[in-house]
């Protein structure tokens, strides 16, 4: 129970000071609406704009939804870029030699990113949404909503997952994050029918977080019972806590691996 | 004389940073994944009468991607590492010097080309025909060039607006979104298409898909001078912005601070 409390109170200090980190030194409000939030918004209309030379309504409604839950995802990802920030600023040492697991502090540092993902999706969403009649009735806001905190914090697994090998290779953070967003804007569903790929990447694609979240999105938008919906939110939640875990078993290793061979260092090559 | 052997040397220095730093790969690792979702949401819905446009698209992205970030990083980055005060005491002019340097990048970045066309028939088996080729290699020429002049542009301003930097990352779909790289500005309001039409590569994008396309391309020529007349500008703009931006930090003292 302890163990427990000590978690919750090592993850919550650590998600304020990066809540700090995130609101002075990494964006201001001109800087986030004008040099993320508006670049998002784009991003989202971009798509659905290639519905509308498609020629159907169901087309800009698949495009429209599938970026715009992708713009909530993406942003986990700058956790995978951030804990890099942690060597150069040579606070990673101490944290691996402190008793508590520096997956929770560095989990907790980049939880801001989770509700910028959320407020960016939903803005996404309330722009683009009439401005090419992708309607959602307000009675199912409120799910709506609580899909995207399940896909982004499921993608946020996945990203941790990969910090722990970015910590060995800080060099390769960027592209990373990059292709991990990629792959997932590419083979999830985002913009193209799953079913237009071979087998084997639809198996790919069932093990990656937003594939069975973003099921349920549409399903949503579809007006799909309630049944549908939790069925692939339940393996979204499923898929998001097994890369839970991975993280777990493998960030210590990879840290204690570091102390090994002398990598974990105070500023990064 | 001296001005061409250094234009090569920069291109030759800009090769050589584009082969270590991972930040220029990043933008043609990405090709492939664009490739894959345009043609892969074409082909999905039937319409195999626009694989022209998913294929065009991926290469633009790619272009400008890859200018921003020159742009962003030709002169911060020498700055950074201390070495401006050297490139600008060199016999070279310093704007030919940011110029070769942008230019090997504008020219690295066709590889996308490539990487498309690989994309489209080893992934969807795509057999690309050039109908226009002689069109192709002309308005990919041209709009390399006007991307080169543009990068020099962002370039200086990047350097001169304090905070312009940070919204480096903002210039990429607003602009694919208003030059129409994907789908024709046709389908944008009909107010926001002056502002397309100021953008380059809403020509480039035409003129590129109707070479791929068997019927003919009406209006070649004015449409290439569109492109070159905006990359001439952007010559001239960006030479004049770097040499205010020079003077400024040699006025300021501030040449070799980040």
């Amino acid at each position: 129970m302890n163990r427990v409390r000590q978690t919750v109170r090592v993850l919550g200090w650590s998600a304020c000071a990066g809540f700090r980190d995130t609101l002075g030194a990494v964006y201001t409000l001109q800087s986030w609406v004008f040099g993320l939030f508006v670049r998002m918004v784009a991003q989202v209309a971009f798509f659905a704009t290639l519905g509308r030379l498609l020629g159907s309504q169901a087309h800009v409604q698949f495009l429209l939804v599938g970026n715009a839950v992708m713009v909530a995802a993406s942003s986990s990802f700058t956790v995978t870029v951030a804990t890099v920030g942690e060597r150069d600023t040579g606070t990673l040492p101490l944290l691996v030699a402190s008793p508590t697991s520096p997956l929770v502090v560095l989990m907790g540092r980049g939880a801001s990113f989770v509700p910028n993902g959320l407020i960016t999706a939903l803005g996404a969403f309330a722009i683009a949404g009439p401005l090419y009649d992708v309607a959602l009735p307000w009675g199912r806001v409120p799910a709506l909503l609580a899909l995207l905190v399940l896909v982004t914090v499921s993608t946020y697994m996945a990203a941790t997952f990969l910090a722990g090998f970015v910590l060995r290779a800080p060099g390769t953070r960027r592209t990373v994050a990059n292709v991990s967003r990629l792959v997932m804007m590419a083979f999830c569903g985002v913009s193209v029918p799953l079913s237009v790929y071979p087998t084997v990447v639809r198996g790919v694609a069932e093990v990656l977080p937003l594939t069975h979240g973003l099921d349920a999105i549409r399903e949503l938008f579809g007006m799909a019972d309630t049944a549908t919906i939790l069925s692939q939110a339940g393996w979204e939640a499923l898929v998001g806590s097994a890369w839970l875990l991975l993280s777990l078993a493998t960030f210590r290793r990879l840290a204690d691996a570091g102390r090994h061979d002398g990598s974990i260092v105070f500023s990064s090559a | 004389m001296g001005g061409w052997r250094g234009l090569r040397g920069a291109i030759r220095l800009q090769l050589q940073i584009v082969v270590a730093d991972r930040g220029y790969l990043n933008e043609i690792i990405a090709n492939p994944f664009f490739a894959i979702i345009f043609l892969g949401v074409v082909r999905a819905s039937g319409r195999h009468d626009l694989t022209s446009f998913a294929l065009v698209a991926p290469v633009l992205m790619t272009l400008w991607a890859m200018s921003l970030e020159i742009s962003g990083s030709v002169v911060d980055a020498d700055r950074g590492l201390g070495i401006l005060e050297e490139v600008v005491a060199t016999p070279t002019r310093f704007s030919t010097v940011v110029f070769g340097r942008v230019l090997a990048v504008t020219m690295l970045s066709t590889v996308a080309v490539v990487e498309t066309g690989l994309v489209a028939r080893l992934g969807f088996g795509v057999h690309v025909t050039l109908h226009h080729p002689a069109l192709f290699v002309a308005a990919l020429f041209v709009t390399t060039l006007a991307m080169t002049g543009t990068a020099l542009v962002m370039a200086g301003a990047f350097v001169l607006a304090g905070g312009a930097r940070t919204f480096q990352n903002t210039m990429n779909y607003p602009i694919y979104l208003l030059a129409g790289v994907l789908v024709p500005i046709s389908f944008l309001p009909g107010w926001l298409r002056p502002v397309s039409r100021l953008i380059f590569l809403s020509w480039s994008a035409d003129l590129l898909r109707g070479a791929l396309q068997p019927g003919p391309v009406s209006d070649v020529l004015p449409r290439l001078g569109a492109i070159v007349v905006s990359g001439a500008t952007g010559f001239v703009v960006g030479s004049v912005t770097l040499r205010i931006v020079l003077r400024r930090v040699r006025q300021l003292g501030t040449i070799g601070h980040v």
